[in-house]
Parts: C-alpha cells; sequence; structure tokens
C-alpha cells in the first residue's frame, strides 16, 4: 500500500488526508480573506498584511512547544515511545513556524521600524525560543542510545518551555516596541480585521496537526527500522557464531 | 511599490518555509524506504528467512523477489563450475 508521501512506508491514514485537505481550502480562504476582505491599514499600508500570517505561525510554534511540553511529561511518567515521537514531531515543526515568524517579522520591522532587527524583549526572547529547540534536536542527535535520548530531551522540552510565558508576556513585563495583539484589555485589533485573523489561525493550525500527523507517522517508521535493524543484526550475529 | 516587495517577500519566505519543510519529509520518507529495502535485499541475499517483527509496517514485495533473482543469476549454474 502506498503510504506516507507516495512511500511505501506506514500508510498515511484517510484522516490525515481529510485534514491535509481541509486546511488546503482554510488557507486558500485565509489567503482571499488576508488580501481581498481585510482594511488596508492607513501608516504601513498592505505590508501589514504581513500580521496575519506571521501571528498564525507565532501561534502554531507556541502550540507545538506546548505539544514537547505535555509529550515530554507524559513520557517521564509513563516511559512510553509515543510520547517521545510526539515531543520530537512537535519540536521540529515549531522549530520551522518559529523560523518563519522570526523572518517574516523581520520584513514587517524593515518597514515599520527600519531595521531588520531589534533587541527588543519580544524579538530577543522569540530568538533565545528558537535556540533552545535547536538544542533540543541538536541534543537528541547527539545521544544515540533510544531511552536515554528520550529522557534526556524530555527534560530538555520540560525546561525549555518556561521560556514559552516570557515570550507571550515579553511586551508587558518589559518596555517593548513590538505591538499587541492581546492587551490587557483584550483583543487590541479592529473588528473588519477578525475574519482575516482567526482564518490565518485555524488554517495553520490545521496545516500544524496535519503537519504532526506525518511526522510523527515518519518517526515511527523510523523508530520500527532501528528497531529491524537491531533484530536482523542479533539473529545474524547469532547465526554466524552458532554456524 | 516597496509595500508590495516586503509583501512579496514575507509570503515567499512563508511558502518557502512550509513546502521546504514538506520536501525535507518526502525526501526522508523516501530515504527511509530505500533502507528498509536494503535491508530486506541484505536478508535475501543472506538467504535467511526474515525475522518476524511486531507491528512491521508494509512494504512492496518487489524488491525483496528482485533480490532473490539477483542472487539466483550470480549463482553458477550446477555442472557449471
Amino acid at each position: 500500500m502506498k503510504g506516507l508521501l507516495g512511500t511505501t512506508l506506514e500508510p498515511m491514514e484517510r484522516g490525515h488526508r481529510v485534514v491535509g485537505a481541509v486546511a488546503l481550502v482554510l488557507i486558500l480562504a485565509a489567503l482571499v480573506a488576508v488580501f481581498v476582505q481585510a482594511p488596508t491599514e492607513k501608516h504601513l499600508g498592505d505590508v501589514q498584511r504581513i500580521f496575519y500570517f506571521h501571528v498564525a505561525c507565532a501561534w502554531t510554534a507556541f502550540l507545538s512547544f506546548f505539544l514537547v511540553f505535555v509529550g515530554s511529561l507524559a513520557y517521564l511518567r509513563t516511559r512510553k515511545t509515543a510520547w517521545d515521537v510526539l515531543a520530537v514531531s512537535a519540536a521540529e515543526i515549531g522549530v520551522v513556524f518559529t523560523s518563519i515568524a522570526l523572518l517574516t517579522g523581520s520584513v514587517w520591522a524593515k518597514h515599520a521600524w527600519g531595521t531588520w532587527w531589534e533587541w527588543e524583549p519580544r524579538l530577543t526572547t522569540t530568538l533565545l525560543l528558537w535556540l533552545i529547540y535547536v538544542a533540543y534536536l541538536m541534543l537528541r542527535s547527539a545521544i544515540p542510545e533510544a531511552s536515554r535520548r528520550a529522557t534526556f530531551s524530555a527534560v530538555f522540552g520540560i525546561a525549555g518551555f518556561v521560556d514559552v510565558p516570557i515570550v507571550f508576556m515579553s511586551i508587558r513585563w518589559w518596555r517593548s516596541i513590538h505591538p499587541a495583539v492581546v492587551s490587557g484589555r483584550g483583543m487590541d485589533l479592529d473588528v473588519a480585521m477578525y475574519p482575516a485573523f482567526f482564518l490565518s489561525l485555524a488554517a495553520f493550525s490545521l496545516v500544524f496537526v496535519s503537519l504532526l500527523a506525518l511526522r510523527t507517522a515518519l518517526e515511527r517508521s523510523h523508530q520500527q527500522l532501528e528497531e529491524m535493524k537491531r533484530q536482523a543484526a542479533f539473529k545474524l550475529g547469532g547465526e554466524v557464531s552458532h554456524g | 511599490m516597496a509595500d508590495v516587495w516586503y509583501l512579496a517577500l514575507a509570503y515567499g519566505i512563508i511558502w518557502l518555509g512550509l513546502f521546504g519543510y514538506l520536501f525535507h519529509l518526502s525526501r526522508q520518507a523516501h530515504a527511509l524506504g530505500q533502507e528498509l529495502n536494503l535491508l530486506r535485499e541484505v536478508l535475501a541475499t543472506e538467504g535467511r528467512d526474515e525475522p518476524e517483527w511486531d507491528d512491521a509496517p508494509e512494504f512492496d514485495e518487489e524488491p525483496q523477489a528482485l533480490a532473490a533473482e539477483r542472487l539466483a543469476a550470480s549463482q553458477p549454474a550446477p555442472g557449471e563450475a
């Protein structure tokens, strides 16, 4: 049976395909809302339209790192590999979305602030968040033994999550020039921006679910292959020594 | 005009990031499939039964048959040696 991304590995379930298709439809709807329905901002003009997908990427990154946190906690409690698979898959996707959020934010900043980068609290803590999860992935690749790798990275995944609320609260705790979508008074957005904003959030959340399903299937297949290799080496080695 | 350039750059980054990651996943899946077929091939050429796996994923039978054919072709016919 043809499976994940056209390979013969783990079969891609029908549910994954449905989520992928709905995500695609929502992305198209969000694009229409962003470029057609959403109002043009007075000072920034069309560049402000970066905001919708930029925030959606940041939201998806937070969601990913929350799942790393949950997966890591659950792994340490149960020692079930499935939680470790969830954590590493979510971490990788989180790094991708944080990278996109940092880069698109930088493009927006160049137009709005006249500089590609500013060492202000929101940007600095987000860069730190990115570095933490890149380090998490590097740590995993540096430990060959599966259970040690899972345990160390689970501890790292829990500790690393501390930065997520710091990123979110940074613009309230410190003096920041970064715009705030959610402030103490609630949503700081014009009502006309709501459809594009919430459609973008929904679309990227579903893209995340879809990518997570693919990535976890791949990770499971990878771990099965490693196990098969070990069993094969053991069996062949045993036969050779007996022969 | 500068507006459009920044907008295009930002959305370009988004699509490049998403499709780049999808491409990376598909390459990983392909490499994994190849590695697994190689493992099967090695086991087949060793002339041993494959070990029984728990929850083994499904794979094409083709590489195994191909490996068996290659093995048969590489061995001398009876009386030839």
